[in-house]
């Protein structure tokens, strides 16, 4: 930001955490074992993810499922320009993705060794690559998802790898 | 629903950083409404404003504003995020009938923070904000993509909308100046910076600072102010879920819900044929059409025809300077000053009967409408 001499600068620093209570299982599994896992709506059998404890339609309970680590771009876009938060990432491309088995799409990095448009297209394929365990810690920065025909060279990576 | 009265109403001209505080700011847009409508302070009962702590750097961001907001000693408080949100507030306090008089307004500087990068704190702390890619770009991006590729909308056709915008900007008063720009053409907003594909700079309105103010009465009241006051004679809001993923971005299912609710305390049937002006709150060029859409003023994917006739923002929408928490707000007052024959310079004739809309969140996953109606002669 440019500052003048007589205005007051401000810098705000303040540490949160967040507890997740019921949905903690899908980061440790993520961490511990490169699953993926949605929930199930037990009244309508609508498949969540991110998962919600509850049906946000029914109000209902949902439990656990796990979702294949592949699935189809539903709209993606490729980001050329930054702000202070997030320039370091620039340019990157991200998608919704809905897994296979899933009802809703949910957010997520798309890498790929050819970065444009058309390879992030509507009903492309893709599939998780995750972080090697060591570096994984059970946060949504521990997977990403790469268009499938670039999957083998991505997970041959050594900081990467594929799940089971 | 009783009619309430829009009676009066200011907006502080914006600036991408105008160098007042926002008390002055506050202070010229409550002033300003009362002075219009030839009222005092003491007339009002209630006043409802709309900020944002993030945006202001602190919690609880209207209590340092009570006193230049005319609500000292008075019934006050106060809506996160956007004006058209305190509207409705005030409009519900009114419609209690514990209130006669309600001051409404919206506010915020982003000349004094990172409008972008404070965005990012909307994003869910524990899916989406760890990633740190999801965003103000990204989220325009991806739903001008789906629009464009459910309707087969070209970005040729997204930038005759930013055309069109900016072009009635520089008919307005009140735009921001460096979002006036009447010899824009449709290849120069092809040819700007692409922010997030496929969406480009000159198709993203301008962050600015500003502040708008209004007044609402009910219906005794409104006549004692003014022969002529704009009628809300229906409202609608609906929230849809926040996970983007879960959501066809392609259109706006929950704006088209709160326009089933507006219009039919209304008594509006047809929207397309009954509705002269519509100011929409669009956060990109694109969002603008699937909002009008979605109010019903045209088929989906047919929101371009609504440029062609020219009843769409004619005002020249947020693309005309976008003024965080104060945007819903001052479509509100432009679609008021329609309806009254005062929108200098960008004047539709003979218009009747208006929409205003406001958002809150990405890809407008709040929204709220209004059905406004010229009173009087």
């Amino acid at each position: 930001m440019v500052f003048q001499e007589h205005q007051i600068r401000d810098k705000i620093l303040i540490e949160y955490k967040y507890t997740m209570g019921g949905q903690s299982k899908f980061f440790i599994e993520l961490m511990n074992n490169k699953k993926i896992l949605g929930t199930k709506c037990r009244k309508c059998k609508k498949v969540w993810l991110p998962p919600r404890i509850n049906c946000s339609e029914c109000y209902e309970d949902t439990d656990w499922i796990e979702l294949p680590h592949t699935g189809t771009i539903q709209v993606s876009t490729i980001v050329w320009y930054g702000a202070a938060a997030f320039i370091q990432n620039v340019p990157y491309g991200c998608a919704f993705i809905k897994l296979d088995k899933a009802d809703t799409a949910m957010f997520q990095g798309v890498f790929s060794e050819n970065l444009v448009p058309s390879k992030l297209k509507k009903g492309q394929r893709v599939k998780a690559v995750f972080k090697k365990k060591e570096n994984r810690e059970g946060k949504m920065t521990d997977f990403f998802f790469v268009p499938e025909d670039e999957w083998e060279r991505w997970i041959n990576k050594p900081e990467y790898e594929g799940g089971d | 629903m009783d009619k309430v009265g829009i009676v009066g109403y200011y907006q502080v001209k914006p600036g991408l950083d105008i160098m007042m505080s926002p008390y002055e700011m506050i202070f010229e847009a409550v002033r300003g409404a009362l002075d219009y409508a030839d009222l005092k302070r003491k007339d009002l009962t209630t006043v409802i404003s709309a900020t944002n702590d993030y945006y202001d750097g602190k919690t609880i961001s209207n209590c340092f504003k009570v006193e230049a907001g005319g609500a000292y000693m008075k019934d006050e408080s106060k809506v996160e995020m956007d004006g058209a949100h305190a509207a409705m507030y005030g409009l519900f306090r009114i419609l209690s009938g514990n209130h006669k008089l309600a001051m409404i307004y919206g506010i915020s500087t982003p000349s004094c923070y990172q409008y972008e990068s404070v965005r990012v704190l909307e994003n869910d702390p524990t899916f989406d904000r760890p990633i740190n890619l999801l965003n103000s770009y990204t989220s325009g991006g991806m739903q001008m993509r789906a629009y464009m590729k459910a309707f087969g909308i070209s970005e040729e056709d997204i930038a005759k909308v930013a055309v069109y915008n900016l072009k009635n900007a520089a008919k307005n008063p009140l735009a921001l100046p460096e979002a006036k720009k009447a010899d824009i053409t449709i290849d120069e907003v092809l040819k700007s910076d692409i922010l997030s594909t496929p969406l480009r700079e000159l198709m993203y309105p301008m962050k600015c600072d500003g502040a708008t103010a209004m007044i609402l009465a009910p219906e005794r009241q409104a006549l004692k102010i003014t022969d002529n006051p704009v009628w809300i004679i229906g409202v609608g809001n609906v929230n849809e879920t926040y996970y983007l993923g879960d959501r066809d971005l392609s259109v706006s299912l929950s704006m088209e819900m709160a326009a089933g609710k507006a219009y039919e305390m209304a008594g509006i049937k047809d929207p397309k044929s009954e509705i002269d002006v519509a100011e929409v709150f669009g956060h990109t060029a694109c969002e603008d059409l699937i909002i009008a859409e979605a109010a019903g003023l045209t088929d989906k994917g047919k929101g371009i025809s609504m440029v062609d006739r020219g009843n769409l923002n004619p005002s020249g929408g947020t693309m005309a300077g976008y003024t965080p928490c104060a945007n819903g707000l001052t479509r509100i007052v432009e679609a008021a000053k329609q309806l009254r024959n005062e929108a200098e310079g960008h004047q539709i004739n003979g218009a009747k009967m208006a929409i205003a809309t406001g958002q809150v969140g990405f890809c407008a996953q709040n929204n709220v409408i209004y059905v406004l109606e010229r009173g009087g002669n």
